[in-house]
């Protein structure tokens, strides 16, 4: 009986300095109540779409701006029957807020072939607002996302998918 | 004491819960998809030259040949002309090929001068190019990542033209749509 008892305050004290740390945090808690919070979502589905593209015996570049043209460099053409787009997305979070918006770095974002494994890296992702944007007296903002696509000599032909993230945050 | 502690373990729940949705708030991530196709090049090359044949002529005329196989065929004259071997008379043809289904423009100058050469240095006949039928549009399309192009001429000859042989080189060029 005297062990139980022992136990208990220990349990007790350990609770006490627990409740004054995050009695402190509460407040915090309070504040970030009274701003909406930051939503983005990749409007549509509609995904970075690089289009058809005809390889060579030569390495090349397709880029999909974040408005324009899509251009291509080197031992590659893109066909111009073919769509391409970059990917559109929409935030909604507090009005006239600041935010930020975080895009994948070089060589983290690979497109990989259907039923294939081999691989083509999309780099130098762009957004048409910034990275340090500001969202509308209503609260709203909306952005589109280009990338550069490197295609390799003799890239094996077919269907090519792949997925990146986009996250935003309040400043 | 019981009561005590009881008391303390309610604070503490109550610290919980809005601790949880302040953590939820101040980023948001979402994920899209990218997409593209790889297609195999396209290539073109010569299978058959454009060849008028041997022609025989006292006044102007025209000698032509249709776009409609790289085979062998008799030319049609006009004029007082008369063609002496038809044996070697046919349209240029050109193999494409490429990816699947896809559609091609076809680019090519529709001019094209016959430079003489042997006994007939320094002189030249005009002839007028004239492309496939079946590339309506100066499209081809491709069927199973192949197809064909077949390239014919109307070769302008003036009265007395000077006897020898004329050769000339045209070019055809081929982009995917």
């Amino acid at each position: 009986m005297p062990i139980t008892l022992l136990l208990s305050i220990a349990i007790f004290s350990a609770s006490c300095v627990c409740a004054q740390v995050n009695s402190t945090l509460t407040s915090i808690g309070i504040d970030a109540k009274v701003i909406a919070p930051i939503t983005l979502q990749n409007t549509g589905n509609t995904p970075l779409n690089f289009g058809t593209v005809s390889r060579s015996s030569a390495a090349g570049t397709v880029t999909v701006p974040t408005s324009g043209n899509r251009t291509s460099t080197g031992g590659v053409g893109v066909l111009s029957s073919s769509s391409y787009s970059p990917a559109p997305f929409t935030v909604t979070g507090e009005n006239s807020a600041n935010f930020n918006i975080a895009l994948p770095i070089n060589g983290t974002v690979l497109l990989t072939r259907t039923s294939g494994s081999e691989t083509m890296p999309v780099n130098t992702f762009l957004s048409s607002i910034g990275t340090s944007p500001t969202l509308s007296s209503t609260g709203l903002a909306t952005f589109v996302v280009g990338a550069t696509l490197l295609i390799g000599a003799n890239q094996i032909a077919g269907d090519y998918k792949g997925s990146f993230a986009v996250t935003v945050a309040y400043q | 004491m019981k009561k005590l502690i009881f008391s303390v373990l309610a604070i503490a729940a109550l610290v919980v819960t809005p601790m949880s949705s302040f953590a939820a708030d101040p980023t948001a991530l979402a994920t899209a998809n990218g997409s593209a196709s790889i297609i195999s090049p396209i290539n073109i090359s010569k299978t058959a030259d454009l060849d008028f044949g041997i022609i025989s002529g006292i006044a102007a005329g025209t000698v032509t040949i249709a776009a409609t196989s790289g085979a062998q065929l008799n030319p049609v004259i006009t004029g007082d002309l008369s063609v002496i071997s038809t044996s070697t008379s046919k349209a240029a043809a050109f193999s494409v090929t490429g990816s699947g289904n896809a559609t091609y423009a076809i680019v090519m100058n529709p001019s094209l001068t016959l430079t003489g050469t042997g006994t007939a240095v320094g002189k030249t006949m005009t002839s007028t190019l004239v492309l496939d039928a079946a590339k309506t549009g100066a499209v081809g399309t491709l069927a199973g990542g192949a197809d064909n192009i077949y390239v014919g001429g109307v070769l302008t000859v003036a009265a007395a033209q000077t006897a020898g042989p004329y050769a000339g080189t045209f070019n055809v060029t081929i982009n995917y749509n």
